[in-house]
Parts: C-alpha cells; structure tokens; sequence
C-alpha cells in the first residue's frame, strides 16, 4: 500500500500519541468491525490467504460485490456454494454485507 | 518473528477502537475472559474477542501444546497430505492472535463463581468463560473397545497420535485384506467423515495397487448426509470396494476383539475378520463439560444460540461440537462461525451495546477422491431461542462438466482460508 503525505501524517501523529506500531493503511483505520456473518464469509474469503476460488472481497468495490451476490440469487449457477447462500438474502441483506466487506467505489472498479 | 502487516494494521485498528471513555469507564476493571480449547472454536473466539473487546484480558488454555485439524485428517491418512502439514501449535496460534496462552489441563470449573483450575496447580478467576472443547468418546457402548484399546482399531477423531499410526496402518493393509469403518449415531463430530474416509482410502488403494481390498461402512445409522452423492460417486469411481451397511441391516458395530481384529455386527453369531478396523464410537461432549455441570441428559451442552450462553450457567459461553446446536453440523466450520457471534455477544454485554444479530454459516467440503469434491453449506440464524435454516444445500447429484474438479480445488483454498483465519498463518 502506498505511504501518501495524508497517510504519512496520520502515522506520525498516532506515533506521538503512543500507539504502539506506525499505522500503513490509515485509510481502513476508521470502519467499524464487521458483523459476525460478515465476520464469517471472511472464513472462505480469508484476507490473509486471498485464494484463487474464494478471493479477499476488501479489494473488490461494494457494489461489485452486491452485483455478484444477487447475480447468484437470481441467475443461479448449477452447483454454486454461493447461489445456495445467496438464495434467501434480501437486496437489502446484500447491500449491506457488501457494504461491510467491499470497498466504496463504482461496480466497474477494478480491485 | 516480526510482526506482519497484518498484524501490525490489526494493532492499529486494536487501538482506534478503544472507546473514548470518560473517568468512570477508565477506572473500570479490565474483564477477564478465559476460553477454553484452541481448536477452530476456542482460538477463534479468542482472536474475535481480541479485535471487538481490546481492553478485555483473554487467555486462551489447551491441553496439547499440538494437535491435528480434523478437516483434512483423511487427506493425512491417505497420502493427500503430511500429517505435519494438519498440524497445529497452540503458542503460535496465540502469537498469531496477540492473545496469551497457557499450555495445561483444565480438571475443574467452577460454575458460579467462575474458577477454572487446572492440572498444572492454577486456579484462574474470570469474569467470563468460553468453553470449546470438543466431542468425548463415548466408551461402553460398543463392547472390547476402550481409549486404551481404540490404539489398535484407530478412530483418528481427536487429532492425536492415532492418525499417524492409522495412516502407516492403512498402508499396510494386504491387497484382497479387509478395512471396516465403524461409523457412529447422531449427533457425532464431522457427519461426512467416516465416508470421506471410506473414499480416499478406496482411491489410494487402487493407488497402490490393492484393488481387490474390501471397504466395509458399519454404520449405527440408516441414513447419511450426501448419502446419494456418495453412493454414485463410490458406484462410479471404486466399483464394488465400498459396502455401506446401514443399521438396518444389521450395521451397527456391537463388539470388537481388538487383539485379532474380529468385529461383531448387531445379530451377528460371526465376526468379520478385518485387516485393519477403525472404529468411530458413538460421542459426548469432552469430560471438562460434564465436571463443569455443562451437559444435559442427552451429554451435550444446551446454550443460548444468539450467544451461545450456557443455558445451565450464566457468565459461561460453549460453543463448537460440545455445543447443542442443531440444525448446524458439529464442524470446524461451525465452530469457527459461532465463535465469531459469541464473541461479538460477549464484547456487546462488557460494552452495554445491543447484542449482535444471530446470523451463522457453515461451509463443508468432502473429497471423494483428490481431485473431485462434493459440499453441503447452510445459513442459519437465531432468534427466541432456537436455531433457523434460512437455506441449506448440496452439491447436485448430477454434476456439471468439471463440477466436481473445481470443487475439489474450493475444497483446498477453504481448508487454507478457514484454518487461516482461526489459527493464523501455519508456518
């Protein structure tokens, strides 16, 4: 991740107010912690593995995210795990699991 | 070891997220939170309550300073995989987590006033315990088999030794010899299990050029999850190697002699002679639960869902297999997805928030052979008391061109993810 000036600031300043490690991603220091369901998806979706089949969703913008959840509710792909999951969200579950997981950004938005 | 960036942004947020708090909250005392059990569950609870309840202290306790995951242990019995690679460290998982460890035998807990005492002389008090300590043999009930005893007819379910010794156990088994499984009654740790074994032995012996070698299932059940994915897959894969013989016709295992390998079915007047039994016994919550007056009549632990509050005891959390939880299977998965509502329902009450929504996954791959995978996944949520499916499902029984291929590598990027996130980086 890049050490912009703001980013750079941001660290000097929690330095000084004895924190206890430089932060490198201010930009995520301010979310709340996920939910427990968003929590769980992280199980399969794990940041720190990002696998091929089941990729980290934090470099992904929400709205992508939301796009494929409902894709896999309403479009289902014989044999999906995620269309079986999907299945009996509401838009507004998705939108909001998305909204935890993702980034703010445009569906298009490459990760 | 440095700390990673992970680690080191996890600090970060650790400390953005203490409260702004005014003089009374300062001087509140740090809760005290003790968990019990290191697996999926308990070094999952661990790490949640670290990232939603900082200024809480949590120490984590686990009899074996090592032990194997039990997803993936059939992979480790059949070459799949080393059994170093299944293996994990309970002080690497607290250091992977900032959490405290303590590597000793919890003997006692006392409920009301919240005593733990273990084997190693300490007596810890907290203000609240999350017990996950996993599934007990349930010795008496099949006849001639005990813990002792169970070595020479290995169940490999409790991730210790016996999967080494049941992995060079299978590898010398005779071509034409005979292998029976002993599968338990519900409820049991991992209901996919004793088949996804039955599986990757079938397709390791044809391996290893011992196709004429006979898989017998002896099952307490009648039924079994993915039951028609399993038989086609067995069917089409490994002919007639694997005999699944349900309780009806006279399945249930009723009597070993562990010193000559016979194995009595129900009825039966003959045993069956066999190469190699490992037997599955019938399972309870782990002792800790009972001594600790957890269980009900039926040995497992009766909980609030939405907290996984002990329904016996306030103040203690148990979730993960010694946990009531149906309709969630007792999986790692589970575990871990519990861990994650308990924590989040303790972090809550420290903080006088609302309690989280009760919302849980479970996620679980079988392999059926080691590039071909079938999966069962649900949703669940609580409310008044009682779990709800909001959906479950299976992989269809006709597969898609390569469905079965692709699942099988999910199946691996899931034991990576879901092994990842509850005991951190493997080394």
């Amino acid at each position: 991740m890049l050490l912009t000036a703001p980013r750079l600031l941001l660290a000097m300043s929690l330095i000084a107010a004895g924190a206890a490690r430089p932060v490198i991603a201010a930009a995520h220091v301010a979310r709340p912690p996920l939910s427990p369901l968003a929590q769980s998806c992280q199980g399969c979706h794990q940041p720190a593995v990002n696998a091929a089949t089941m990729p980290a969703l934090s470099g992904y913008p929400s709205a992508r995210i939301a796009a494929s959840l409902r894709a896999a509710r309403d479009q289902p792909e014989p044999g999906s795990i995620m269309a079986r999951f999907a299945q009996h969200l509401s838009n507004a579950e998705i939108d909001s699991l998305a909204a935890e997981l993702g980034k703010p950004g445009k569906a298009g938005a490459r990760p | 070891m440095s700390l990673s960036r992970r680690q080191l942004l996890q600090t970060a947020l650790a400390a953005t997220l203490l409260p702004v708090t005014g003089p009374a909250s300062a001087a509140r005392r740090k809760a005290r939170i003790i968990v019990i059990g290191a697996g999926f569950g308990g070094a999952t609870c661990a790490k949640t309550l670290r990232l939603l309840s900082p200024t809480s202290d949590v120490l984590l306790i686990d009899a074996r300073a090592s032990w194997c995951t039990g997803p993936f242990t059939n992979l480790a019995l059949t070459g799949l995989r080393s059994v170093a690679s299944i293996t994990r460290h309970t002080t690497d998982i607290g250091r992977a987590h900032g959490v405290r460890t303590l590597i000793d035998e919890v003997t006692g807990i006392d409920p009301v006033s919240r005593t733990v005492t273990t084997a190693g002389g300490k007596q810890l008090v907290a203000d609240r315990i999350v017990l996950s300590p996993g599934i007990a043999m349930r010795w008496g009930v099949i006849a001639g088999l005990s813990a002792e005893l169970s070595g020479s007819m290995p169940h490999a379910w409790l991730g210790d030794s016996q999967v080494q010794s049941l992995r060079e156990r299978i590898d010398a088994v005779p071509d034409g010899g005979t292998i029976l499984i002993g599968a338990p009654p519900n409820p049991y740790r991992c209901p996919p299990g004793p088949y996804e074994r039955a599986s990757l032995i079938a397709e390791h012996l044809l391996k290893t050029g011992r196709a004429r070698t006979k898989i017998l299932i002896a099952d307490a059940k009648d039924d079994f999850t993915k039951r028609p994915l399993f038989l086609a897959e067995w069917d089409e894969r490994y002919g007639a190697m694997i005999e699944w013989i349900p309780r009806a016709k006279g399945g249930e295992v009723a009597r070993v002699d562990t010193t000559t390998g016979d194995v009595w079915l129900r009825d039966a007047t003959t045993p069956i002679a066999t190469h190699l039994a490992t037997i599955v016994p019938p399972q309870q919550a782990a002792a800790i639960a009972g001594r600790a007056g957890l269980v009900d009549e039926s040995g497992w632990c009766p909980v609030n869902p939405q907290s996984f509050e002990s329904s016996l005891h306030a103040g203690i959390h148990v979730l993960g297999d010694a946990a009531i939880a149906a309709p969630m299977p007792k999986s790692a998965f589970a575990a871990n997805s519990q861990a994650k509502l308990c924590a989040a329902a303790i972090a809550a009450a420290l903080d006088g928030r609302p309690a989280p929504d009760a919302r849980m996954i479970n996620t679980c791959y079988s392999l059926v052979a080691e590039d071909a995978a079938i999966s069962v996944s649900g949703f669940y949520s609580a409310a008044s008391g009682r779990i709800a499916v909001v959906s479950e499902g299976v992989s269809p029984l006709t597969a898609p061109d390569g469905l079965r291929r692709r699942e099988a590598a999910q199946a691996r990027d899931w034991y990576e993810s879901i092994s990842t996130d509850s005991f951190g980086k493997s080394a």
